[in-house]
């Protein structure tokens, strides 16, 4: 008997966690793949390839930047469960009462500047762009796209030292903290502004199209995240994996046989309508639920555009650590408490020595 | 001129009073009032009384979560707790108060100092302990390891204390062993302190939020803090449904609680004055 | 007779002495033990690493702010809502007719679950539709950003802490006054003793023994805070508001430093047993 259990995203890891040290893990999971890097070395988990006949014939036509989270040591250990991306969310009644033109969003990082002080001039506390400033994955996830828009890293290739702290991550971290504390475009603090009509633009997934569309008290449009001149374009790659746990030959079929059946074809078409995350497959993309969703939801688009320039995080068992440091060494610039250059600083060092492992 | 002074007296006491209510107030009514709003209305023109009924945001709430599952799950912990507490503090207390034994004075000291234990250094090991007997996610995990309470003992031996102990002879006199005094002469006499204690233990376990939040995994057996909590990150964008979902998981209970009111008052009383 | 004695106490202490040893002593023992190993609670590998945990700690810049941050919480809730409560149950003697309402009134934060009241309060703080900011700026005064100022999240947290906490001492110092022997307050009408007076020597001389349950009982509960400040702030903004149990809870379940995390504990049990016992000292040179 498989039980299914939901959690809230920053509880999972930890409830997984406590259970493979225990040796009380579920039959099945599918967790955040900024995680996947603790899970794949757990040795709990049920080699996917061999139990669905093979790596080619359980992946068919995933798309293989998707596979990265999964493979481990030549294993295949977990199947994308969704995938997703970071795009640009706008307020279309404040882009109209700003006098900016509600159909045509900022392409650029300058474009989003003229339109975030223009609607925070409107008063009553709107701001022009919500910026995500509380210290976690949240805020790495939020930021990095700005660092890879911008031309600079996040870690070196090899996954053992940072490369943040360079003149274009100045570059990316000065355009934020200036849109707070020179524009006054944005203010540093909670994040929720955007829900209540209270901000004008805000980067987020794809997943808030949904309730957006059923419940946010304005009209929201959607558009690829704008870049910096000379700049490239990117976004954060989210997502989840689904995996099973090794027990009971009865449970671990169960799990395989449920993994299969949810990562098919047919399944994640009604998946994706339903939750509005991309798709995991080609042929998922190209069904004709998909295409017919896509067609009644503009707002997806955006999203299916950006999702080819999704770059994903480092697969590390050290990236929760990473996480952590990084974005509480640069909380404090947002506040303007300290300035950019010390921030990045602080975040290298931080993030070097979480690296270390200690 | 004494009768204006008196009068002025009482108009500042009940302006005092009622700012400080209207403070104390402030969310309850908040709650209500947001829960009764349609979902496109949550942030515009906040009012304090309601003037929309939009009862929907019930309906969901309540599709979403199940709500009557947190309040019995809720329920069965504290009450057991609260029973557990009741029954482990009175035995504890009477031995400590009525017998003398060996290690009689180390133990007491040790129980008491243990009160200065704070419970987040204990979720570390206890949640180990608890995973090796395979209570995880399992209620008994909340449940036993909170049947016991210092301040219970504590409070019980103090009470015990300032029954004669004439009581209990002229019970052993008519042939009652210990246990049967205990029940039939010290329990009665010591209500007020049960009742006190019984309210704190209630309290305790009604309000735990942290070590369910370790130990718990499955909806079904969330208690009510563990329900809103989970529902606040997953809904924590639909101000209108959420607080619909924290008005079914508050109002009920704090009304049930200040019905019961006067005789947990009278046991705080008790439980006061002997000090 | 002496061993028939004692073997019926200990069978009478032996449920809650179990659950004592269980529950209580052998996890606080093995905390100590997990606190000089880097043990990740995911690998069963638990290295020996000596004092290096509480080292770092006191290394550790953002230990120590939430060591100040804690000490300040546990400091104004405990007292804030002491005196409040006792200036409350005063005035509530007074009105006696009227007292039940507000008893009643102020004490239902108290039957509140407290996670419940946090996802309120975080509307209530919200600087643009929030109540409270709604009515400063109605008054002309300065509208802070409750949540996310460095400069107020703090206070935002320690008002809920007030909040939950005065309900307990306005009952609390309500039964204790109403128990106070009438004749000695009649005896003092009688000598033409002012009101203040009476207060200051009469009434909290002999409330003595219920400040100290308040005041402890308190403290106690204070400087364990998690529930609200996990909801409200999750210890920000730049760790303002991260109270010890909140900064244990992300090294220890979000971090998997069990190590790390159990030398905070330890830290934190430190502060409470010399506070304990420096309050014993006191007490113990006032009374002589």
């Amino acid at each position: 008997m498989v039980k299914p259990v939901t959690f809230p995203w920053g509880a999972l890891l930890p409830k997984l966690q406590a259970a493979i040290a225990s040796g009380t893990t579920p039959a099945l999971a599918a967790t955040d793949i900024a995680w996947m890097a603790n899970m794949n070395q757990s040795g709990k988990l049920v080699n996917l390839g061999s139990a669905l006949g093979g790596i080619k014939k359980a992946t068919g036509d995933i798309y293989p930047q998707l596979l990265t989270y999964g493979l481990y040591k030549g294993k295949l250990q977990s199947l994308p469960a969704s995938t997703n991306n970071l795009s640009l969310f706008y307020n279309k009644d404040l882009f109209r009462k700003a006098g900016l033109n509600p159909n045509k969003p900022p392409k650029t990082w300058a474009e989003m500047r003229t339109a975030a002080i223009a609607i925070s001039k409107l008063g009553d506390g709107i701001q022009g762009m919500e910026i995500y400033v509380q210290p976690g994955e949240g805020l790495t996830w939020q930021f990095q796209p700005y660092l890879w828009q911008s031309g600079a890293g996040f870690l070196n290739k090899a996954n053992t030292a940072p490369t943040f702290n360079s003149a274009a991550g100045k570059t990316a971290l000065q355009f934020l903290v200036d849109l707070i504390n020179v524009d006054h475009a944005a203010t540093a603090g909670q994040w929720g502004a955007f829900d209540k009509g209270q901000a004008g633009m805000r980067i987020d997934g794809s997943w808030m199209v949904g309730g957006y569309r059923n419940n946010a008290p304005f009209e929201f449009g959607t558009a690829m995240l704008p870049i910096p001149d000379g700049g490239v374009h990117a976004t954060n790659m989210g997502g989840e994996q689904i995996m099973a746990f090794k027990g009971s030959a009865a449970s671990q079929a169960a799990a395989v046989k449920f993994i299969s059946w949810f990562t098919s074809a047919r399944i994640q078409a009604r998946w994706d309508v339903k939750t509005n995350f991309m798709p995991i497959r080609a042929s998922v993309a190209n069904s004709n639920v998909i295409l017919k969703h896509i067609a009644e939801e503009p707002a997806l688009k955006a999203f299916i555009d950006q999702q080819k320039y999704a770059k994903a995080r480092p697969a590390i068992t050290a990236y929760p650590a990473v996480s952590d440091a990084f974005s509480k060494a640069l909380e404090p610039a947002f506040y303007g408490k300290i300035s950019v250059a010390e921030a990045l600083a602080n975040a290298d060092a931080a993030v070097r020595k979480a690296l270390s492992g200690n | 001129m004494k009768l204006l002074k008196k009068f002025s007296v009482r108009i500042i006491d009940h302006l005092v009073l009622i700012t400080i209510s209207a403070v104390v107030v402030l969310p309850f009514i908040w709650m209500i009032t947001t829960s009764l709003k349609p979902p496109k209305l949550a942030f515009t023109a906040p009012y304090l009384i309601p003037t929309h009924f939009y009862w929907q945001n019930f309906v969901n709430a309540w599709q979403e979560a199940p709500f009557t599952r947190y309040y019995l799950n809720s329920i069965i912990v504290a009450f057991c707790i609260t029973f557990g507490q009741v029954f482990t503090s009175v035995l504890a207390a009477y031995a400590f108060d009525r017998f003398d034994f060996p290690f009689k004075r180390t133990l007491w000291f040790t129980l008491l100092a243990s009160m200065m234990i704070p419970l987040p250094l204990l979720v570390i090991p206890t949640f180990q302990i608890v995973q090796n007997l395979h209570w995880a996610d399992n209620l008994i995990a909340l449940i036993i390891p909170r049947c016991w309470s210092a301040f219970g003992i504590l409070l019980m031996r103090q009470f015990i204390h300032s029954i004669p102990r004439d009581f209990d002879d002229a019970a052993k006199m008519d042939g009652a062993n210990t246990l049967r005094v205990i029940w039939s002469v010290i329990m009665p006499l010591a209500r007020p302190a049960v009742a006190t204690l019984a309210l704190f233990a209630f309290l305790f376990a009604w309000n735990d939020f942290l070590w369910p939040l370790i130990v718990l995994n499955s909806p079904e057996n969330f208690t009510v803090p563990l329900g809103i909590a989970n529902f606040s990150g997953k809904y924590g964008t639909r101000w209108t449904l959420l607080m619909a979902a924290t008005v079914s998981a508050t109002i009920p209970a704090v009304l049930a609680f200040l019905a019961m009111q006067k005789s947990l008052i009278r046991g705080l009383v008790a439980g006061g004055v002997n000090e | 007779m002496q061993s028939r004695q004692t073997r019926t106490a200990y069978l009478l202490i032996a449920p809650a002495l179990i659950l004592f040893i269980g529950f209580t002593a052998y996890p606080f023992v093995w905390s100590a033990q997990i606190s000089f190993t880097n043990w990740d609670g995911l690998n069963a590998v638990k290295e020996f690493v000596g004092f290096e945990n509480y080292i770092n700690l006191f290394k550790d810049a953002e230990f120590r702010q939430s060591l100040s941050v804690t000490v300040i919480y546990t400091i104004s809730v405990t007292l804030l809502s002491t005196i409040l409560g006792f200036a409350i149950a005063l005035m509530l003697q007074r009105r006696k007719r009227t007292s039940a309402i507000y008893r009643t009134i102020f004490f239902s934060p108290v039957v509140t679950a407290t996670v419940a009241a946090a996802v309120v309060w975080q509307l209530l703080f919200d600087p643009y539709v929030g109540v409270i900011d709604l009515g400063l700026r109605a008054l002309h005064l300065p509208a802070p950003n409750w949540l996310s100022d460095t400069h107020w999240a703090l206070s935002a947290v320690i008002i809920v802490g007030i909040w939950k906490r005065l309900g307990f001492a306005v009952i609390v110092y309500a039964a204790g006054l109403s128990s106070l022997p009438i004749s000695c307050y009649e005896a003092a009408d009688l000598d033409g003793v002012n009101a203040w007076q009476r207060i200051r020597y009469l009434t909290v001389p002999l409330l003595r023994p219920i400040t100290t349950l308040v005041l402890i009982t308190g403290f106690i509960d204070a400087i364990q805070v998690f529930d609200h400040i996990f909801l409200l702030t999750s210890g920000g903004p730049i760790g303002s508001t991260n109270v010890m149990s909140l900064y244990l809870y992300n090294q220890g379940f979000k971090l998997f430093r069990l190590g790390y995390a159990s030398a905070i504990g330890w830290t934190l049990f430190t502060i409470v047993l010399a506070l304990t016992v420096l309050q014993w000292q006191i007490r113990r040179r006032s009374e002589r």
